[in-house]
């Protein structure tokens, strides 16, 4: 790029100082066009072949600073050099361009040698870089050894031209690879051949505007590299294809390797696991282990931190884990083939080949949770992190490489649940819940559909009176071969699969339908209301509200009837978030309280700040008062603080008169649990409704 | 997406343009040789061509000769490519019937403006 060629765009809303300075320029001989306002520039720069800059920072509409800015986000400094023009004592304005990504800056009036000297030495710096760059790019390409083979296939003759460099990249010489498509179609690897001949027939028909396949082919060594073949398709009048050329590149690199960290990737320790399973079949006594390692709290890292970080952290876990087991007495001691991959996120995956005992996977894991022990730097900041591991342990049932890996990440979430920072084996145990697991999950799915939810109503008791005042509505599934499920074992798969909002919401509706029936009773008072359990998942989701107004309006429930449990949880995970949703809820008219009160942030400092009218002590507390514990404590303190804040408060799982003396001693005014009665069905529930109340709730006096 | 034909004998220059152009958003069909751009040429009917100038068995001022003077491959815009930054040369790529005209070591960001230009000149005329 010789200075004639550089070409230079001035910038000014100012015309004569814009062509003064064009006029000075063109006679210093460099190329000059001129913009008048920023918008000219962002046009103009999408080009691509400016080689500098000249930027007003004071201009009409957008300033030469938010133009910088926009710039900044498409060209880099070394792209596209930024020179800002600035009125002199400007100083703040030049800081701040500096920041912005500006190169260097000039005062007005310009003086003409200063800004000459100063162009020169940008237009300097930017030649430099591109030459390094590209010899850079050179270098690496080298390195690589690849270049692209080319191929060129007439499909009347049926002979194809490929390139020598085609042949060189399979191993072969010029002369051992004839002109046939056999050479290129035969050396497809078997899983991959028919999708191949698929993606080319596709794209012959004109469904694809371009032939483009990943895919591996025999290599003279005996191994496969994956190929990116390239083409397009010659057709003639009648649309019959008559040849197809096209490029073919290496990428076995990027296709097995992490972007981030280098490691393999799953795609390797797939096919490495697999081939050693394949081996192990041969060799009956050749021992190896699968460890499934997913750091602890990495989530929060990445999202209090920023992902710049967390990818930083992701790094330099690769590197210990590698230098962990690489160090000389590991590879003594675990074998000489050890593979570390990435899996993506923050699973790694170690494969610990011919171990001369299990028990060295153990020690393996061990090692790496050491390993990840002391603080990692990053951005400056000490970060601490942990491990969870799963170990899976070769056995001769194992057929394909994705069961053991499935197996040590079962494992894993076991270390997870166990407490995290530790490591679990795999066993039969796991195994067996892995799959009733599985089961559940699977006949969950059609729960709803098949009509199998119930929902049961437990009675919520005035303690002054002794009469009800309402019922929780509780979920449970009517299973077809188990019987009655309780949702302490199925609510964990429905909040997982996301299946809670659909289930929740047939609990909801439900409830609703129940409470209109009851309305038509003359026999039922007509404060009675009916709470409904609302999880997290439904408590974000779009709509709610909306649908939940609905809800009452087609079933022609009065809001007033309706009472929503949240729990401490649900709040917590996104405050402000949950505080909207809950205040348009209650401005609907529907009465919300906290459940399982107690249980979690337990703080009634947070309590006040949500939109409340009641809470609900956890079983926990309540069973605490027979034996005098600390549960006793806080359910007696709850009591005043919850009254100050003109909270409604419901003891739940209450079992004998005892508590319910002390719980009216301590002036709460309202009970649920076994005491009155069980959960029960619609009948049932309708029955004790309008019957005489079967219980005490003044102690007998002996 | 446009597809270019790109005709350079050397392989190095050849994957780093064609690199470049790809990740630029172009489908990039690439010849070794003049024969073989020719043919290519004339059966792909690509929307642009960068032709290297010094080719072995017919240099590209012949090609572009060639293909200017079909009626099928005439309307095909064609950049020369040429280690030489003289005059007389870019004199002589014109001559040929070049549309436009850049020199090796090639600075991409120019290059690929000449490129779009050529393009949207096509798509309008």
């Amino acid at each position: 790029m010789s200075i004639e060629q550089s070409r230079l765009l001035i910038v000014d809303d100012n015309e004569m100082n814009r062509d003064m300075l064009a006029r000075r320029l063109t006679r210093n001989g460099y190329q000059v066009e001129v913009a008048e306002n920023a918008r000219q520039l962002l046009e103009r720069a999408k080009q691509n072949d400016l080689d500098l800059v000249l930027l007003d920072i004071e201009m009409p509409e957008m300033s030469g600073l938010d133009a910088l800015k926009t710039l900044r986000t498409e060209h880099s400094p070394t792209d596209l050099p930024i020179i800002m023009v600035t009125a002199k004592n400007q100083s703040e304005d030049v800081v701040k361009a500096l920041e912005l990504g500006a190169n260097d800056y000039l005062t007005k009036p310009i003086d003409l040698p200063v800004a000459l000297a100063r162009i020169g030495t940008q237009l300097a710096v930017k030649r430099a870089q591109e030459a390094l760059k590209e010899s850079e790019e050179r270098y690496a390409l080298a390195a690589r050894g690849a270049n692209d083979g080319l191929w060129d296939w007439n499909l009347l003759t049926n002979l194809v031209y490929f390139s020598s460099r085609w042949k060189m990249m399979l191993g072969y010489h010029e002369s051992e690879i004839r002109n046939t498509p056999e050479e290129w179609f035969d050396r497809i690897h078997d899983a991959d051949r028919e999708r191949v001949n698929e993606e080319i027939a596709a794209h012959q028909k004109g469904l694809t505007p371009h032939f483009e396949s990943e895919h591996r082919m025999l290599h003279k060594d005996g191994g496969f590299r994956w190929m990116l073949s390239r083409g397009l398709a010659v057709r003639d009048a009648s649309g019959k294809t008559t040849r197809m050329a096209g490029s073919q590149t290496d990428i076995t690199e990027k296709k097995v390797s992490d972007p981030l960290t280098g490691l393999p990737n799953r795609l390797l320790f797939i096919d490495r696991l697999g081939r050693l399973i394949k081996h192990s079949k041969r060799r009956k006594d050749l021992l190896f282990a699968v460890l499934f390692l997913d750091l602890d709290g990495f989530k929060m890292i990445n999202d209090s931190m920023g992902h710049l970080c967390g990818d930083q952290l992701l790094l330099a876990v690769a590197s210990r884990l590698e230098k962990c087991l690489r160090s000389t007495d590991t590879v003594a001691r675990f074998g000489e083939a050890i593979t570390v991959a990435r899996l993506g996120g923050d699973e790694f995956t170690v494969l610990l080949d011919d171990l001369k005992d299990h028990d060295d996977a153990k020690r393996a894991a061990e090692r790496l949770m050491d390993a990840l022990a002391p603080a990692f730097i990053v951005a400056g900041k000490e970060v601490f992190t942990s491990a969870s591991i799963g170990i899976a342990l070769s056995n001769s049932a194992y057929e394909i490489p994705e069961d053991m890996l499935r197996d040590a990440d079962t494992a894993m979430y076991r270390a997870k649940s166990l407490g995290k920072a530790r490591y679990e084996v795999f066993d039969a145990d796991m195994r067996a819940s892995v799959m009733a697991r599985l089961q559940l999950e699977t006949d969950l799915r059609g729960a709803v559909e098949r009509n199998e939810l119930r929902n049961f109503y437990q009675p919520i008791v005035s303690l002054d009176s002794g009469s009800i005042v309402g019922f929780e509505a509780l979920l449970r599934w009517q299973h077809p071969t188990r019987g009655l499920i309780m949702p302490e074992e199925f609510i964990f798969v429905a909040e997982e699969t996301g299946l809670i909002r659909e289930m929740g919401w047939w609990n909801l509706q439900e409830a609703c339908r129940q409470i209109h029936s009851w309305k038509l009773d003359s026999k039922v008072n007509a404060e009675l209301t009916v709470s409904v359990n609302l999880s997290a998942k439904q408590l974000l989701q779009p709509n709610l509200v909306a649908d939940i107004k609905n809800l009452l309006h087609e079933m022609n429930v009065s809001p007033r009837s309706l009472k929503l449990e949240i729990t401490e949880s649900a709040v917590i995970a996104d405050p402000t978030a949950a505080v909207e949703i809950l205040e348009q809820i209650r401005a609907l008219g529907i009465r919300l309280s906290i459940d399982d009160f107690g249980t979690g942030y337990s703080s009634l400092n947070y309590v006040h700040r949500f939109p409340l009218d009641g809470l609900k002590i956890d079983r926990s507390f309540i069973s605490g008062i027979n034996r005098a514990g600390e549960g006793m404590e806080i359910a007696r303190t709850i009591m005043p603080m919850a009254s100050n804040l003109r909270l409604e408060v419901v003891a739940e799982g209450v079992e004998t008169i005892e508590q319910i003396a002390l719980l009216k001693q301590w002036q709460c005014k309202f009970a649920q649990g076994y005491y009155f009665s069980s959960p029960l069905a619609s009948e049932q529930a309708t029955a004790l409704l309008t019957g005489e109340p079967t219980w005490l709730i003044h102690p007998v006096k002996k | 997406m446009p597809t270019i034909l790109l005709v350079e004998d050397n392989e190095m220059n050849r994957d780093m343009l064609s690199r470049r152009l790809q990740k630029k958003g172009y489908f990039v069909i690439a010849a070794e040789d003049g024969e073989r751009g020719q043919s290519l040429a004339r059966s792909l009917m690509p929307d642009l061509i960068l032709m290297d100038i010094n080719l072995p068995l017919m240099d590209g001022l012949q090609l572009t000769r060639i293909l200017k003077a079909d009626g099928a491959t005439k309307h095909i815009p064609i950049i020369a490519l040429t280690a030489h930054a003289l005059v007389s040369d870019r004199q002589r790529a014109f001559e040929a019937g070049c549309d436009d005209y850049d020199t090796k070591p090639v600075e991409f960001g120019r290059l690929s403006g000449k490129i779009e230009n050529l393009l949207v000149a096509r798509k309008l005329s």
